[in-house]
């Protein structure tokens, strides 16, 4: 077994490599990033659009560009951010709690609530119940994020006027994390999304054991429902909606860049978004790595989940 | 009753057993038979489909007014539902004016400043004074175009390298497979932020890009089938018998696939409009002055503030519905052309 998490570690770094020289490639392939913000002859001379050049070593061959960055990245250094030439690095640590709050909230409430929905609409099955979670879980799969959060903010913003419609605090007040009306209808917006996985893949995990030969068994030997659901179905189903949980919490992450530019959430993906209308390139070239790194990450603890609750699985 | 009740000695030759055994058909009630239809047939997802579809072929006769054409005087207007309208009134008629004259063009565009058609503002219109409904009916084509041609993109892919992986095995499948892997690496939404900021986004771009997102689905389950197929016996007989592994891939071992391909194109289908209307709402999407859907939310939520909820409210629930039916067909299709796939998510 450790040999197998040592070889999906050293595939999540390969991976990490690869998908950021892929991205990089992508991001050379399509335009030279310096048209973005130096382009002579709009009041910049040719001379100091090379020396820009020269100073973002734009100027080198592609790998030797892809390998310098990736040298900078390796000792902590993202570069800076060319409207206020602060470290990409500190920008990020700033926001990033702000993302992993609503990424995390988002993550536990439809976790929860999709697993627990999901085991209701399998015991009860073809009842309302059932009719009723099925249905949920097609909306949740079917809904714009950003439209339902439109709703939501159209309702209980501006109609009932209950909650804030966006950003992550009132700034004159406490400054902490905490203020978490402000999270509700972000968290809200994604947890419609993200329980409907949960709910179908718990649902159908569960109808399969609660099909197996030795839950008939345990039934017959007149083991009580609710043992039999909670003791001997539940905690086998619950093997892939917590090996799909890792990945999940990447996808909520990325999810942040929708939900966050609706509610004007200062997190990571709001960050994105303003990077690419600011032209800003160093600062997105450090958002898409810390994407890609949750997204590597998420990946190998799938595999790690699965090697510590299933003892079936095999490593070759 | 009773004796109707009695047991009937010799089944085999009766014609009429229904009298003889006292059962009698049960009329269910109305309400009763239509659940057991819409249970059993995705009837009204096939319903939105067929109308999407219809729309969208026919956006240029049937939409009511011209998409892009803006009317400050009106804009953000309530929809009207069809309903007169007050100003509705005002709308001239050509035949009222004279439209030699000078004068007369001038009172005939006066005229028209001041009114619309009926058929106008169904929906309302949008902050440039734009008809929502016009600009959802032509939505509905760019939707399905660049899914359509996204998709057809990704089931080509995918299926040729799930078929190349799980026939050839060995280290061209573990080189594929990884490459799936890292590809699901890659944070595509901000990948197409990103080429979309950077060569400003045209149609063409953003079909690449969901291609890019479609394929990876494919290659797993089509590899799995492969993996299946290759072993039977009749892909051993035609291999003795010469077959090249080229024609035993295209002729004996692809079509095999077909259910399972169908079946995940379908499932998948909603995800990428999804994802469309995303990019268009993130303003990366298909460009100007083409109406997509995930664009008008965009340009509508801006006026929430201002008590305007349809012009991202219609939009969006086009979009919602659309998708949903997607979903829905697609997994009454799984349920029946391919049940072993209902792991699948």
């Amino acid at each position: 077994m450790r040999r197998f998490l040592i070889r999906r570690f050293l595939f999540m770094i390969l991976s990490a490599v690869a998908a950021t020289a892929i991205v990089f490639s992508l991001s050379r392939a399509v335009g030279d990033p310096l048209l973005l913000f130096a382009t002579s002859g709009y009041g910049i001379s040719d001379e100091a659009v090379a020396e820009i050049r020269k100073e973002l070593a734009l100027d080198r061959a592609y790998p030797i560009q892809y390998l310098l960055w990736l040298g900078r990245v390796l000792r902590g250094d993202l570069g800076e951010t060319l409207a206020f030439k602060l470290p990409v690095a500190r920008t990020i640590t700033e926001k990033i709690p702000h993302s992993l709050q609503l990424g995390t909230f988002a993550w536990i409430f439809s976790g929860v609530i999709g697993v627990g929905l999901g085991v209701l609409s399998a015991v009860r099955r073809a009842t309302i119940a059932d009719y009723g979670g099925r249905f949920l879980a097609l909306i949740g799969q079917s809904v714009p994020v950003f439209w339902f959060a439109i709703i939501l903010i159209q309702v209980f913003a501006i109609w009932l006027d209950w909650l804030p419609a966006g950003l992550a605090g009132d700034s004159t007040q406490d400054p902490s994390l905490w203020q978490l009306e402000y999270l509700v209808l972000p968290v809200t917006a994604m947890t419609l999304g993200g329980l409907a996985g949960y709910l179908r893949l718990t649902r159908s995990a569960m109808l399969e054991v609660l099909d197996s030969e030795y839950v008939k068994l345990a039934r017959a030997k007149g083991v009580s429902t609710s043992f039999v659901i909670w003791k001997h179905a539940f905690r086998n189903a619950l093997i892939q909606p917590l090996t799909a949980s890792t990945l999940a919490f990447a996808g909520f992450i990325e999810g942040a860049l929708v939900v966050e530019t609706i509610f004007s959430r200062p997190g990571i993906g709001l960050m994105a978004i303003e990077a690419v209308h600011g032209n800003d390139f160093p600062t997105l070239q450090g958002a898409v790595l810390m994407f890609i790194i949750v997204y590597v990450v998420a990946t190998f603890a799938t595999d790690l989940v699965y090697a510590l609750i299933d003892p079936r699985i095999r490593y070759d | 009753m009773d004796q109707t009740r009695l047991p009937n000695v010799d089944p085999v030759g009766a014609v009429d057993v229904a009298p003889t055994t006292g059962l009698r058909a049960v009329k269910r009630p109305l309400p009763s038979q239509i659940w057991y239809v819409l249970r059993r047939w995705p009837v009204i997802p096939i319903i939105i489909l067929v109308i999407v579809s219809f729309v969208a072929f026919t956006a240029d006769w049937i939409s009511p007014g011209d998409p892009n054409f803006q009317r400050l005087d009106f804009n953000l207007l309530e929809p009207t539902w069809g309903e007169a309208h007050p100003a509705n009134e005002l709308a001239p008629n050509e035949a009222d004016f004279d439209m030699t004259t000078d004068a007369g063009q001038i009172g005939y565009t006066l005229a028209a400043k001041k009114g619309f058609s009926r058929s106008d503002y169904i929906l309302g219109s949008d902050g440039l004074g734009r008809d929502v409904l016009s600009r959802i009916i032509h939505g509905a084509r760019v939707s399905l175009k660049v899914t359509g041609y996204a998709l057809l993109s990704g089931v080509i892919i995918g299926t040729a390298m799930g078929v190349i992986g799980g026939y050839y095995g060995g280290w061209i499948d573990e080189v594929l497979m990884r490459f799936v892997d890292i590809w699901n690496a890659l944070p595509f939404l901000l990948v197409a932020i990103m080429v979309g900021a950077t060569i400003g986004a045209t149609e063409t771009t953003v079909i690449i890009i969901i291609a890019m997102i479609a394929w990876p689905p494919f290659v797993r389950q089509v590899r799995a089938d492969v993996l299946t197929i290759r072993s039977l016996d009749y892909i051993s007989a035609a291999r003795i018998m010469g077959a090249s592994n080229l024609r035993l891939m295209m002729r004996h071992i692809l079509p095999g696939t077909f259910s399972t391909v169908l079946v995940i194109a379908t499932l998948r289908v909603g995800g990428l409009i999804l994802t469309e209307s995303t990019l268009s709402f993130l303003g990366v999407g298909i460009p100007d002055p083409i109406p997509t859907w995930g664009k008008m939310v965009d340009e509508g939520y801006q006026y929430l503030i201002n008590g305007v909820w349809w012009s991202s409210f219609f939009p969006g629930l086009s979009i919602f519905l659309l998708v949903m039916s997607m979903n829905f067909f697609g997994d009454w299709l799984r349920d029946r052309l391919d049940p072993k796939l209902r792991q699948l998510d």
